[in-house]
């Protein structure tokens, strides 16, 4: 069978493996009728990972299904799918009842599954470990984590005296990635890269650390994703100077983590918080 | 003694400190029997303008090493549209220099004729063996993270 029905206590999750090109006897849409009766489910998710194509006769035995889902108000997500299993979606007209979403995170915020404001504390990680990672492989830097502390989201104040600032934009959540270095560390790194004495902060050399972020950034997005976080990749920027401050994208949590490498101490920092829906309020 | 093969090296990348970090790395490449030469620019627009002055006066560039996001044009649309263009069909190879991981893109990349996808961060060995694979005809579209 290409497919399992597995029930998820808040939700149904529809797993698709492989051809899904439909004829299997009891189909899809049999069973997946079977568990909404049973259980009063009304939300379902069809994981398409590992789906490597959709038919059409497959397709319409997931109508069947969707038909009790509907009958309690429910809803459906069509999760991780490749651009041309996506598309057969399309063609048959179904992408508006078997909506599209990257990751399983957004489709479970859809939901109301999951709590808009919560800080995942499983997002630490993949950041600790991605910093670790550029600034050992890019900066010939090696750092070890110290202990993560939250960060009141109304203090703008970061810790460094130089900044690279980049959005994170996923389904699921939006915020700010910062690190954030004091100007020897800074220095080290400059000199380090380029092979050039650095002795301070400029507007020429200032945009490394945005491009520190931008690797950070992409690295943790590996690990966020197999999170169930569909992280997009963004445009950084640079703060500099004593005490600068920065603005993160709305009022979340923020937590804070501190690295000792050799040359002193550096921070990098996460706030997570306004979720898309948040966003769509905004405009 | 032989003369040297002269090798056209476009880097586009926004940072400009990062297209130094490349270009030094590249250089630190350079071996006997080549000869590089460098050129930079900061986004895709650049990139495209400098491609054509290049064609046009009969000096193509052989190499273009490509950041992803970039402002104005990203290297995934200048790709695109110059792979339309007759005369970059093939040439100049393009190595894909980025810190976008997300596959479904690479992908989206590789059928563009990437000759190989560098995942950032990146050794100057990294940059090293791509490069002389490439100039030895044995790239193979491959992706290279650094461990």
């Amino acid at each position: 069978m290409p497919f399992d029905v597995i029930n998820q206590n808040e939700y149904i999750l529809v797993k698709l493996q492989g051809e899904c090109l439909g004829g299997e006897s009891p189909n899809v849409g049999e069973l997946l009728s079977k568990m909404v009766e049973e259980t009063k489910l009304k939300f379902v998710i069809f994981q398409a990972t590992e789906c490597s194509a959709i038919g059409s006769s497959f397709l319409r035995d997931m109508t069947i299904g969707y038909k009790a889902i509907k009958a309690l108000n429910g809803q459906t997500r069509f999760v991780g799918a490749k651009p041309s299993v996506n598309q057969s979606v399309v063609q048959n007209g179904l992408d508006r009842i078997f909506v599209p979403k990257m990751s399983l995170k957004g489709a479970l915020v859809d939901f109301g599954l999951v709590k808009q404001k919560d800080f995942d504390v499983n997002v630490i990680n993949p950041f600790l470990n991605a910093t670790i990672k550029v600034l050992k492989i890019q900066c010939f830097i090696e750092s070890k984590p110290g202990k993560p502390f939250m960060k009141k989201s109304t203090d703008p104040l970061l810790l460094g005296d130089v900044s690279g600032i980049i959005p994170i934009v996923s389904e699921s959540f939006n915020g700010t990635l910062a690190i954030s270095l004091s100007e020897s560390i800074f220095c080290h790194i400059v000199k380090n890269m380029l092979g050039e004495e650095c002795t301070a902060i400029n507007e020429q050399n200032v945009d490394l650390v945005g491009e520190l972020a931008n690797m950070i950034l992409g690295q943790a997005k590996v690990e966020l994703g197999q999170l169930g976080y569909g992280i997009q990749m963004t445009i950084p920027s640079c703060v500099w100077g004593k005490d600068h401050k920065i603005k993160h994208f709305g009022g979340g949590m923020c937590v804070v983590m501190p690295f000792e490498t050799e040359v002193g101490t550096f921070y990098s920092e996460v706030m997570t918080n306004n979720t898309v829906q948040e966003q769509k309020k905004v405009g | 003694m032989n003369p040297c093969r002269k090798v056209k090296i476009l880097i586009v990348d926004d940072s400009s400190n990062l297209r130094q970090v490349i270009k030094r790395y590249l250089q630190m490449a350079q071996t006997e029997g080549y000869l590089f030469e460098f050129d930079e620019a900061c986004n895709g627009y650049e990139a495209e303008q400098k491609l054509q002055e290049a064609a046009v006066i009969d000096e193509p560039f052989e190499i273009v090493f490509l950041d992803w996001m970039m402002p104005k044009v990203t290297g995934y649309e200048f790709m695109k549209k110059i792979r339309e263009i007759e005369i970059f069909k093939v040439m100049p190879s393009i190595i894909m220099l980025t810190a976008e991981t997300n596959s479904e893109q690479i992908n989206a990349c590789m059928k563009y004729g990437v000759s190989k996808y560098i995942i950032k961060p990146f050794t100057q060995e990294m940059l090293a063996n791509v490069l002389h694979e490439l100039l030895e005809g044995k790239a193979d579209g491959g992706i290279k993270y650094a461990i």
